[in-house]
């Protein structure tokens, strides 16, 4: 079953003889569980496909179903519940709210959402994820592992059915690195998430199930392993 | 908590240079509004109490009616309170010490009359029933043994001419053989309570009796004077002094005035009109403070909203993080902001308040006015400017920034047609800081709006205030002097015996005179007038005008040809008949009820030669007892050359003359026998003391010890209101000045301050990737060259721009005022200010750990 579709999907930055074609017309679809790689060279337009996909942008044309729906129809509240629910992103600079501890940032998304917070499931995703003894930390008092942990923990919190990770790694060292790429397999094997996994890294991508390598805006590669 | 809140108060905690710098800002805007809006209604207040203090707290009085018709007025129930004087009669003293003031006046007043007239109790206590009286001050003087406890006999009468008409307080001692005081009461005991100020509402300084008080049991308001205090004087003066007839009501019209109640002369208008053109500048300024303060932070704050919007905080969320932000703002500084304004202004008002009674003659009332409903609208105003200038920055973010934010490079938007071409080598620190100010575009943006503002305003207020002055003196019309004296013998003998030693009294600050009189008749040569001249005279079918001579001493004269730049020598010789000259004709059109004044030159030339039919003492006297007499054509005819001059800044002595209408001849005296055949017999003099009651009492004692036969008069007793009004509002304008700097300079200094401290992090960035120190001062230095430059630049133009525009809120008339001191005061500051700041935040940058500042305050 597919859970993401993308048709045709292109999106331009700048007009006239400046405009860039960060994507053209690409077309591809993920199924439930898989773990997808996005390759591909600085510039090659990653990055414009992962925002299109979080419903942060919008495309020129072509369209993008998650789970059935044309998130581009999605407007305003519901546009952000789709953002709060069924995704977590992870971003290369972790993008966290400097003012709040690890433990709130994490249940950012819930309590945004006005629920509960599941205080057991904090506990064991601080804990899957090696955070339990920095939980009141604000994000300047860490390391670049522990806050990009932080941000995926507050992806995974509100177990989104997507996770778009857009070169998680890409600020951390080699040991961290494959730390964070343990984790992203880990779900994905024991939790069939499903995962978009940005990375210009050859090693990285090799171990996903599937890598797609964009070049220019166009989908050049789409290898199975 | 809700999490929204939470992260509200958190960042507002956590960033502490950008929350201290919105704080800042909004606290000096809140303290600017509140302490401009308390001044305004303080001078209100103020103008209100002084006038009360030295009118009376009554809205008219009458007299002569009779008591029915009073209680008519008073059964309108639109009559607060009343008061009355009841004129018992005239006592004379035995063996008077002032031969000018041989009486007692006893006047019976009803309790009331103390709070609603200015009466001042020096020593001793109120009269609490007919028996016991108020001696005036200077009767207790001239009669020194007369005191406090004891008791005195008196029996009160009627003052009467000869002739048999009852005469008053106005009209002055005549001399025994000329009145008397008749039909004699019954000796009673009195017993003096009490010392007061003389009493001047019903005693002059020509009055013949010494005004006592006591106090009126009876009621009935048959044959006393009446004094009234309206409810709501606004709403009820017309409907309650149209029930009395004309003749026999008088107004406190300097009340009025000030109340806002009398139509043509509303003073109140005038004051609050010019308060709203302030406040408005105002609120562009504290508009511009608030939302300036908002915008220091705008970058980092689309970022946080940006990020929150990110992983799926809705539109409503976002904006309920800028309204907690806005209330815990307001809640803390609006409140402090208002105390502080208020307390400013009592501050300076009572310090204000004790150095003008300290140092002043004048008689100025302080009072602090705040009410309900302006706190409330500054409230009001600052929660919703506050929200506002939170929420734009908010809706910008929801709405496109999302990306550029999260990709961390939101400032990188050049728009590179308009980046500016190095058009020669540059240095790097010049080019990074051009590069800045293009990429940074909006976080400099603020800076320089800051500084602009904070320029214009203090210009635009400075020039308002001093327009505000010249309009007020010039509406007021006050007199250049404030002591006239008039003697009647010749021109040589009234100077030498009264006008030099009267000049020299200890206080008279200048002095002047003259001596005028009719010199005949100018018969015009129609090519020499003007246009509207001929015009003027053809329609009134006449082709003459009459002249006068107008003597005035050698070297004041001289003085005012030096002036004039001209060559004195050519009007002082005798063999050259040359005269200066104001010719000007004050045309009345009349349109409907409407009627204009039109300043007519008289001539085309301003060198005119003509021939004065010239009139002598006996001339004159046939001319005055004949004046309808078409045309006389006397023996003598002079030929003068006149230099036509401007009526415009003559001296003291002359100043009358910036009035007249006519032909006015100025001569020094030594050309009198030159161009008149007899001595003038009238001299005018003038004096100017900044004490006048006192000099004027000099002045009369003089008078009196040596028997000089003249007319003195204290002409500025007239004008206290005017002079209090005017000093007034020199004073407010003052506070207001004060007061509009400081919060200009702490908010530059807030500003530019922040700026550096916020964008610490881009400094300490440059620092850790080597850049000397000598680099990065260069840098700073650029960057604030810059700032300056830009500001200064713009700041300047829109100053003259706004200085001008607000000259039309007087009247078209107004003359423009640059007020090149204050535009110098404010390019010194601005500098003054950016050297300080800049010197701070280098210091911070330089003694800041590298690390710390790269962790911190990344938002
Ligand atoms: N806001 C923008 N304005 C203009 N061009 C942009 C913008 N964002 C991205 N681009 C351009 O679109 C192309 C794709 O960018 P991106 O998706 O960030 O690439 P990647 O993530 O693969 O490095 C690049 O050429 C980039 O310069
Ligand atoms: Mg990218």
């Amino acid at each position: 079953m597919n859970i993401i579709e993308i048709i045709a999907l292109t999106k331009s930055y700048g007009a006239e003889e400046r405009k860039v074609t960060a994507l053209d017309a690409v077309t591809f679809s993920v199924t439930k569980g898989e773990f997808l790689a996005i390759v591909g060279q600085s510039g090659s337009g990653k990055s414009t496909l992962l925002h299109l996909l979080a419903g942060l942008d919008r495309p020129d044309c072509g369209s993008v179903f998650v789970d059935g729906v044309d998130i581009f129809t999605l407007k305003g509240d519901s546009l952000a519940e789709y953002r709060r629910r069924q995704i977590g992103i992870i971003y290369q600079f972790y993008n966290l709210i400097p003012v709040l501890t690890v433990e709130e940032n994490v249940t950012l998304p819930v309590r945004l959402d006005n629920k509960k917070v599941d205080k057991k499931r904090l506990a064991d995703l601080l804990s899957m994820l090696n955070l339990s003894d920095r939980k009141t930390h604000l994000p300047n008092q860490l390391s670049g592992g522990q806050q990009q942990r932080t941000a995926i923990a507050r992806a995974l919190f509100f177990e989104p059915m997507i996770i778009l990770a857009d070169e998680p790694t890409g600020n951390l060292d080699t040991n961290n690195s494959n730390d964070i790429i343990n984790y992203l397999a880990r779900l994905n094997k024991e939790f069939s998430q499903t995962i978009l996994l940005i990375t210009h890294d050859e090693k990285i991508a090799s171990r996903a199930g599937r890598v797609v390598t964009l070049s220019d805006g166009k989908i050049i590669k789409d290898v199975r392993n | 908590m809700s999490i929204i809140a939470l992260i509200a108060l958190r960042s507002l905690k956590k960033n502490k240079s950008r929350t201290t710098a919105t704080a800042v800002g909004i606290f000096l805007s809140i303290l600017l509004m509140t302490a401009i809006i308390v001044l305004v209604m303080s001078l209100l207040s103020s103008l209100i109490v002084t006038t009360i203090a030295s009118k009376g707290d009554w809205h008219f009085f009458t007299w002569n009616i009779p008591s029915e018709q009073v209680n008519f007025v008073l059964e309108t129930g639109k009559v607060q309170e009343t008061a009355t004087i009841y004129n018992v009669g005239y006592a004379a003293i035995v063996n008077p010490s002032n031969e000018r003031k041989p009486y007692i006046h006893h006047s019976a007043v009803s309790m009331s009359i103390f709070q609603m007239l200015p009466i001042i109790l020096i020593n001793g206590r109120l009269p609490q029933n007919p028996n016991e009286v108020l001696l005036p001050t200077h009767f207790a003087n001239d009669y020194k043994d007369i005191k406090i406890g004891d008791s005195i006999v008196l029996s009160f009468g009627k003052r009467c001419s000869i002739a048999g008409d009852e005469l008053s307080q106005n009209s002055n001692y005549m001399g025994t053989s000329n009145e008397g005081i008749e039909q004699l009461g019954e000796s009673k005991i009195y017993y003096i309570v009490g010392i007061t100020e003389e009493i001047n509402f019903i005693e002059n300084d020509f009055s013949p009796g010494y005004t006592i008080l006591s106090l009126d049991t009876n009621a009935g308001f048959d044959n006393k004077v009446v004094y009234y205090r309206l409810n709501n004087p606004k709403a009820n003066f017309y409907a309650v002094t149209s029930i009395v007839s004309e003749t026999n009501i008088a107004y406190n019209n300097d009340l009025l005035s000030v109340q806002g109640i009398v139509g043509k002369e509303n003073l109140r208008g005038s004051i609050v009109a010019m308060a709203v053109v302030l406040m408005l500048i105002i609120t562009v300024a504290s508009s511009s403070l608030i939302s300036n303060s908002f915008m220091i932070s705008v970058s980092e704050r689309i970022k946080q909203y940006a990020l929150l919007c990110s992983i799926g905080a809705t539109k409503k969320q976002i904006i309920q993080t800028v309204v907690y932000e806005a209330l815990f703002l307001s809640t803390f500084l609006i409140p402090l902001g208002l105390a502080c304004g208020i307390g400013c202004v009592a501050l300076s008002l009572s310090s204000i308040g004790k150095l003008v009674s300290a140092s002043s003659y004048l008689n100025l009332v302080f009072k602090l006015n705040v009410n309900a409903l302006a706190v409330a609208s500054i409230v009001i105003f600052g929660v919703s400017l506050i929200l506002l200038s939170a929420f734009l920055p908010a809706l910008q973010s929801v709405k496109k920034h999302i990306i550029a934010t999260i990709r961390q490079n939101d400032e990188i938007k050049i728009r590179k047609e308009k980046a500016l071409k190095p058009k020669k080598e540059k240095s790097i620190e010049a080019e990074l800081v051009g590069k800045n100010f293009q990429r940074f575009n909006k976080k400099y943006r603020y800076v320089i709006f800051s500084l602009v503002c904070s320029m214009v305003l203090f210009v635009a207020t400075s020039s308002y205030c001093s327009y505000a002055t010249i309009w007020i003196n010039e509406s007021m019309e006050l007199l250049d002097y404030d002591i006239v004296c008039n003697t009647y013998y010749d021109v040589y003998k009234s100077i030498n015996n009264v006008y030099l030693p009267l000049s020299e009294i200890v206080g008279v600050s200048d002095s002047g005179w003259f001596s005028s009189v009719d010199a005949g008749w100018i018969v015009f040569d129609n090519s020499a007038l003007t246009d509207s001249a001929s015009q003027y005279y053809s329609e009134r079918n006449e082709a003459k005008e009459t002249i006068q001579y107008v003597f005035v001493d050698d070297l004041r004269f001289i003085s005012l040809m030096t002036k004039l730049h001209k060559d004195v020598s050519k009007f002082m010789n005798k063999n050259e008949m040359r005269a200066i000259i104001l010719a000007n004709i004050d045309a009345i059109r009349i349109s409907g009820n409407d009627y204009t004044t039109e300043t007519i030159d008289v001539f085309i030339d301003k060198t005119v030669s003509f021939d004065i039919n010239y009139m002598n003492n006996d001339n004159r006297q046939e001319y005055y007892s004949n004046p309808d007499a078409d045309f006389l054509d006397y023996s003598k005819r002079i030929s003068i050359t006149a230099d036509v001059i401007s009526r415009k800044n003559l001296s003291v002595e002359l100043s009358n003359l910036s009035q007249a209408s006519g032909i006015y001849a100025i001569i020094p005296l030594t050309m009198l026998d030159a161009f008149a055949d007899d001595i003038p017999q009238m001299v005018q003099m003038f004096f100017k003391a900044q004490n006048h009651k006192t000099v004027f009492n000099r002045m009369e004692k003089f008078l009196t010890s040596n028997n000089v036969d003249a007319f003195l008069d204290d002409v500025t007793i007239g004008y206290e209101m005017q002079q209090n009004t005017i000093a007034m509002v020199n004073i407010f304008s003052k506070v207001f000045i004060i007061v509009v700097s400081m919060v200009m300079i702490l908010s530059v200094l807030n500003t530019t301050l922040a700026s550096v401290l916020i964008r610490k992090r881009d400094f300490v960035i440059l620092r850790s990737i080597g850049m000397s120190i000598r680099s990065f001062v260069k840098t700073m230095l650029y960057e604030y060259s810059l700032y300056g430059a830009v500001s200064i630049i713009l700041g300047l133009s829109l100053s003259f721009l706004i200085s001008w525009i607000l000259k039309f809120s007087f009247s078209a008339s107004m003359k423009f005022i640059l007020p090149i001191n204050n535009i110098v005061i404010a390019l010194l500051s601005i500098i003054f200010i950016l050297a300080a700041s800049m010197t701070y935040a280098i210091y911070k940058i330089l003694t800041d750990n590298i690390i710390d500042s790269l962790k911190t305050e990344i938002t």
